[in-house]
């Protein structure tokens, strides 16, 4: 191989040396003389700023954000990486706040043994509803059908609307007192609680002057833990509506606010306004239904009125006795849901109830009140005994009035009664020697007028 | 003269305002190279200025390593006029999609390229010789580098220059005869 500098290569590379002595190439030196400035003026320049950059670096005045970024870039990097990991963290505490909120109704609900209880309660809950309905149709008032209505009741979202259908529930009826109507728009939307309701309609049969649902304090504290425990029961079981009232379980719950009611007739307007917010619904609305039943002789005035007015054989003490006697065993058996609320609820409960029952008699007993008019001549001394029989054989009926005549023959005599009703009797009476004694007419001889009568055994 | 390169290169590590020496020693080279390459006066200052600033920049790493400084600087200088054309290059791509009627650049270039070379004989078969050899001639007997500069420039082996100097050469005479 010839190496470029051989006489192979001499000829090409003469020419190519020719060739760069003929090119002309003119250097602009205005442009080199320009370019030269400018770079000494940089190269002057940097030295300075860089001195600058240094005593101001030195004396704390000076700070490069590009110096500090490029050497804390990977810290700085990790801030939003921080602060979007905390927003997380923060957003993912706030799940277990709602979920707990959830969990709050599987805590209340009972075990899977009390389960059936409550069914059965939740069941007899919704007759109270029921009759809020059937009281809807009476008053005309109402638009909504009767399964709509019950299911807006459940929910509770409007409860006022709820409250003006009732009072005119009330002014339907005709027995609860109109001038109080504050005590019937205290009851909230028709919310069938599954132990509410059925306490208050066993105790309403049983006792049906005190019928009046008191919202009070103690009475909120309940409602809110039924609210929050058994609401979704009674949702679920509103198709069960026709089981009798009879057969539902009282608690507590609604026995204590009964018998508030009864302590304090007075507070009761003053309290009631908050019943809107605790929805003690399930409780008026039993007790309605059981005034048309229980007492329907009692229309004219309000609750508290009612217990006074009431007639002493229509609220024998022995009922009120027996009605506590039945209340008192439900609260040890039939209390499966939450015991903690049961045990709050049952004490003032059982403290109250004496105080219902000593009031109710004092006005079961009333005097009296009947007049004789004696048109046969009877002494004086023997009118207490005969008195004391003519009312012995009134019977059932309430006396109004009784006339003493003479009888047919001597010894005795015809006594008409005037009952409350309106109805009249005329019975007989004899005296022998122990006393005035009932006697039937047997037969009469015409032919001789004579008359037999037979004492009071014999009728 | 490389003892009086060094001094200077050393001078200016030193004190910057010294490069200004080597600026004056080397302006005329590296403009008359870069005209060569490129023809056009404001892309020929362009790139002239771009090729002392980027050399000012790193003065503080250049080294010996057997090669003048002068080859470090048609170094810069061929690779600033290489970057230009991938620039050109890329800039026409772009021009072409968009669906512009562009006429050939290359064909230009060329073109210029005769026009700056005198339009000899020389410069004709120059023409035709392919970018590596054309090159490695400019370098061999127009610059008047030796081959480990050549390599350096080139970014090739030393050894391998005197074999693409002695190709560019025969290719030469083939054409130019």
């Amino acid at each position: 191989m010839a190496r470029p500098t051989s006489k192979y290569f001499t000829p090409v590379i003469k020419k190519i040396l020719e060739a760069k002595r003929m090119e002309n190439i003119v250097i602009d030196q205005q442009f080199k003389d320009t370019l030269r400035t400018q770079m000494m003026s940089k190269i002057s320049a940097a030295p300075i700023q860089k001195e600058v950059r240094e005593v101001l670096n030195e004396t704390g005045r000076g700070f490069d954000f590009t110096e500090f970024f490029n050497k804390f870039r990977y810290p700085l990097a990790i801030v939003p990486s921080m602060l979007l990991l905390i927003i997380v963290a923060v957003s993912a505490m706030n799940l277990p706040v709602s979920i707990k909120n959830e969990v709050i109704v599987p805590t209340a609900t009972p075990t899977p043994a009390t389960q059936v209880q409550n069914s059965n309660q939740v069941a007899e809950i919704t007759q109270p509803s029921h009759s809020v309905q059937r009281l809807h149709t009476f008053s005309g008032s109402s638009v909504l059908p009767s399964s709509y209505r019950s299911g807006a009741s459940t929910t509770s979202t409007k409860p006022n609307v709820i409250d003006n259908s009732q009072v005119n529930l009330n002014f339907d009826l005709g027995q609860i007192d109109n001038n109080q109507p504050s005590v019937q728009k205290t009851a909230p939307a028709v919310q069938p609680q599954p132990q509410s309701a059925p306490q208050q309609n066993n105790f309403q049969t049983t006792v049906p002057v005190q019928q009046t649902p008191e919202p009070n304090s103690f009475g909120s504290v309940v409602q809110f833990l039924f609210e929050s425990q058994n609401q979704p029961e009674v949702r679920n079981n509103n198709n069960n509506n026709n089981q009798p009232a009879e057969n539902i379980q009282p608690q507590p719950v609604q026995q204590n606010n009964v018998e508030v009611n009864d302590a304090q007739p007075q507070q009761q307007l003053v309290v009631q306004p908050q019943a809107q917010v605790v929805q003690p619904q399930a409780v008026q609305t039993p007790v309605l239904e059981n005034i048309q039943t229980a007492v329907p002789t009692s229309a004219n005035g309000s609750e508290k009125v009612q217990v006074n007015n009431v007639q002493p054989q229509e609220v024998p003490a022995q009922q009120v006795e027996t009605t506590t006697t039945n209340v008192q065993p439900v609260l040890t058996t039939s209390v499966p849901l939450n015991t903690d609320s049961v045990q709050n609820v049952a004490q003032p409960e059982t403290t109250i109830q004496p105080t219902v029952t000593a009031q109710t008699l004092k006005f079961v007993q009333p005097a009296p009140s009947y007049s004789i008019y004696y048109g046969a001549d009877i002494k004086p001394g023997e009118r207490a005994a005969l008195e004391s029989q003519l009312i012995a054989e009134a019977g059932d009926q309430e006396v109004q009035s009784m006339e003493v005549l003479d009888g047919p023959e001597n010894n005795v005599i015809q006594v008409m009664y005037t009952f409350t009703d309106g109805s009249t009797d005329t019975k007989l009476f004899k005296k022998d020697s122990t006393g005035w004694h009932a006697a039937h007419y047997v037969h009469r001889y015409y032919y001789d007028n004579g008359f037999d009568y037979n004492i009071a055994p014999m009728r | 003269m490389l003892d009086q390169e060094q001094k200077l290169v050393e001078e200016a590590k030193q004190d910057p305002e010294k490069f200004a020496a080597l600026y004056d020693r080397y302006f005329d080279q590296i403009y008359r190279y870069i005209y060569r390459r490129v023809s056009d006066k404001e892309t020929v200052q362009d790139l002239v200025s771009q090729t002392f600033y980027d050399a000012f920049a790193h003065l503080k790493s250049f080294e010996w390593r057997g090669f003048s400084f002068a080859a470090w600087l048609y170094k810069i200088a061929h690779n600033n006029v290489l970057k230009w054309y991938r620039e050109q290059s890329k800039a026409r791509i772009v021009e072409i999609e968009e669906g512009m009627q562009i006429p050939d650049v290359r064909e230009d270039v060329v073109r210029e390229v005769l026009r700056s070379e005198d339009q000899s004989e020389v410069q004709a078969v120059m023409a035709k010789l392919d970018h590596e050899d054309r090159e490695i001639i400019r370098l061999k007997f127009f610059e008047e580098l030796s081959n480990i500069e050549i390599a350096e420039v080139m970014g090739l082996s030393a050894n391998h220059i005197g074999v693409k100097v002695f190709r560019a050469l025969k290719k030469f005479k083939q054409l130019f005869s």
